[in-house]
């Protein structure tokens, strides 16, 4: 047993400095990804509900709640908030901010300043989001692609909406900069980029993927604006437009933007299960080049949005072929992560669990997107409502549940409070059960037919809706309780100690929660890499001394 | 940049700054000479302006002077815009 080392306590970064204005102009990155963190939940809460009164709606055939325009809204900005309020800035705005410069054993991300810019702008483009609620014909009815030519002919507020998303997109590249250069720029001297945790490589592949696609929609929405401001005549046919070009230059944002959904996800993934099995990661350098592989390929499926659209035999068959390939290197990391659990010491924590689901739903969402991929079984299911699941499976059931999976694993770290356990494995288990009913009830209708973003359906789909609508119940339950749970655990939960799940990266040798500048003594780093569990008793040496 | 090798030099600057001007001389004339709007006239306009971002990219962003992983980085870019490129034509040439 090694010596214990006692530290005197410094102020956590949470006593720094007090009042509204310390935090909404904080330079500090762990404040920022708070700030981010409390803005997505509740923008999560809102995408939620209107999901909520979506499935409500579509309970049984006929009009239920709302018309047949209002549900039309209703789907796209579900759509808009959770694609680019949640899922985008969801874990490198939160976790990426909060955990980055930690793990590279840093005091900040590279540019501070621009990282606080890059929340203002978040700021404002959710609030002109919202604003579209408030005058004219209401919130786009165009679905959140923005497809023309109808989003150029819609009388709805589709330019604002547009202007929003091309604001959040460029708060989305100021992240993503800003990661890169703190990867190159500020690791800890011995850290070496295959010493590097796993999920720094998630946020680099990331963030190139966020630093060279985003441009391209944010010109393309901006192209849809200057069509409908001035008549333009570039995506419209009737104006001598061509509308397949629009959705090539949307896909080919709108793809790899997944995997910036994706990628850091599977770097959390990378990280929570070691910590669980308490060994080494298995194929550390497969996992770490195929996060690089998954970004690189991921520029090059675009097409296969677009298998119905009218694009030329020979592109489709180049993107079918190029989508098949983006499942090795995915495939590669599901392989690695069992394979570490595989005669681990396992520790089941509510983290894991949520780890293990995602991989469940993340599996489910590969596999029917290998369907997907496929060009003749696309034609059957394109714009059905198995298109939505597949989408949901991976996204939700892979990106929101990891978010949520991170979130019960740095949430002793975060506010050095610990939640309660079994009332998070009930959340859990009710989220996951939900979840698989809704999306798997609606798997199953869309394979026989019925179409997606319709307000009213034939009677024979309608035992299958029910279905769906209530898992829609079970898993809105499931999330209330666990964000309950987290909520009052802040406040109530018991003190948290440097390492309570006994992790070995950065992390855990900084104070629950962190000090301002993040170390308080020089952080140990393995010869043997970031998941070297021989070190474990040297980083629990470390002790927090009370202040006097 | 701590990386830099050489100084960089005013006169190359001003001569890089010459050429721009030049070279927006000449996408003038070729707009003329070659019919405004054909496939011909597009294709010079590009290549020129492409010559022009080469230079600005080169002596103004001070990568000839910079570390070896930049001018890595910037090819592979490039590289990706030009895939992009040839895949929408793909789709153009046989629609």
């Amino acid at each position: 047993m090694s010596e214990t080392v006692a530290y005197t306590v410094e102020k956590n970064f949470f006593e720094e400095k007090r009042g509204l204005f310390s935090w909404i102009f904080t330079l500090d990155h762990k404040r920022v990804a708070l700030l981010y963190l409390y803005a997505i939940i509740t923008f999560f809460l809102v995408g939620m509900s209107l999901g909520f009164l979506m499935r409500l709606e579509l309970f049984s055939p006929g009009g239920q709640i709302v018309d047949p325009k209002t549900y039309n809204q209703m789907f796209t900005f579900h759509g808009v908030i959770m694609i680019f309020l949640v899922i985008i800035p969801s874990i490198p705005a939160v976790f990426g901010n909060f955990f980055l410069p930690i793990m590279l054993g840093t005091d900040d991300v590279a540019f501070p300043k621009l990282n606080l810019f890059s929340w203002w702008l978040y700021v404002i483009g959710a609030l002109m989001a919202l604003s579209t609620l408030m005058f004219g014909k209401g919130p786009a009815d165009t679905g959140w692609t923005f497809y023309a030519p109808y989003s150029v002919t819609s009388d709805t507020n589709v330019s604002m909406l547009l202007l929003a998303a091309f604001v959040l997109g460029f708060s989305s590249i100021l992240t993503g900069l800003n990661f890169i250069v703190t990867i190159h720029r500020l690791r800890a001297p011995e850290m070496t980029w295959f010493k590097m945790p796993l999920f720094s490589w998630g946020l680099y592949a990331t963030a190139w993927i966020q630093l060279l696609a985003t441009p391209i929609v944010g010109i393309t929405l901006l192209m849809v604006v200057v069509e409908r401001a001035f008549g333009i005549g570039l995506f419209d046919p009737s104006l001598g437009g061509d509308p397949i070009l629009y959705q090539h230059l949307f896909w080919i944002y709108s793809h790899p933007v997944v995997y910036v959904m994706i990628l850091p996800a599977m770097g959390i993934i990378s990280e929570i299960i070691p910590t669980s099995a308490q060994r080494v990661i298995f194929g550390y350098k497969a996992i770490a080049i195929s996060s690089m592989a998954i970004a690189f390929l991921g520029y090059f499926v675009w097409g296969h949005h677009m298998f119905t659209s009218g694009m030329s035999g020979e592109a489709r068959i180049v993107f079918s072929f190029i989508t098949f390939l983006v499942a090795i290197p995915t495939a590669i990391k599901v392989f690695n992560w069992v394979a570490t659990m595989y005669k681990g010491s396992i520790h089941v924590t509510p983290n894991l669990l949520w780890s293990t689901a995602f991989i469940f739903n993340f599996l489910i969402g590969g596999l029917t997107g290998l369907i997907n991929g496929a060009l003749a079984a696309d034609v059957h299911v394109h714009d059905t409502t198995y298109i939505v699941a597949h989408f949901h499976y991976t996204m939700f059931g892979g990106t929101i549940f990891v978010f949520f999976g991170a979130l019960h694993y740095w949430f002793p770290k975060m506010w050095g409070r610990m939640y309660h356990v079994k009332t998070a494995n009930i959340a859990l288990a009710l989220t996951f059960i939900g979840f698989n009913v809704t999306y798997g009830a609606m798997l199953t209708v869309g394979m026989k037919g019925m179409p997606r973003r319709y307000y009213d359906y034939l009677p024979e789909f309608e035992f299958l809706n029910k279905i769906s609508t209530v898992g829609s119940w079970i898993m809105v339950i499931g999330l209330l309780l666990m964000i309950t749970n987290l909520i009052i655990s802040r406040r109530n939960g018991k003190k948290a100690p440097r390492n309570p799940w006994n992790g070995v990266t950065l992390e855990w040798q900084v104070p629950s929660p962190p000090p301002l500048h993040n170390f308080d003594h020089k952080p140990i780093l393995s010869p043997n890499g970031p998941y070297d569990f021989s070190i474990l008793e040297q980083i629990n040496a470390f002790e927090d001394k009370p202040k006097e | 940049m701590s990386n830099h090798t050489h100084k960089p030099k005013y006169s190359t600057d001003l001569l890089t700054f010459l050429m721009l001007m030049a070279l927006t001389a000449l996408t003038i004339w070729a707009s003329f000479a070659t019919g405004g709007t054909t496939v011909l006239a597009v294709s010079v306009a590009m290549a020129i302006a492409t010559t022009k971002a080469f230079l600005v990219i080169r002596n103004f962003m001070h990568v000839k002077y910079d570390h070896v992983i930049y001018k890595i980085f910037i090819g592979l870019v490039s590289l990706l815009f030009l895939s992009f490129i040839l895949i929408l034509a793909l789709d153009y040439a046989y629609r």
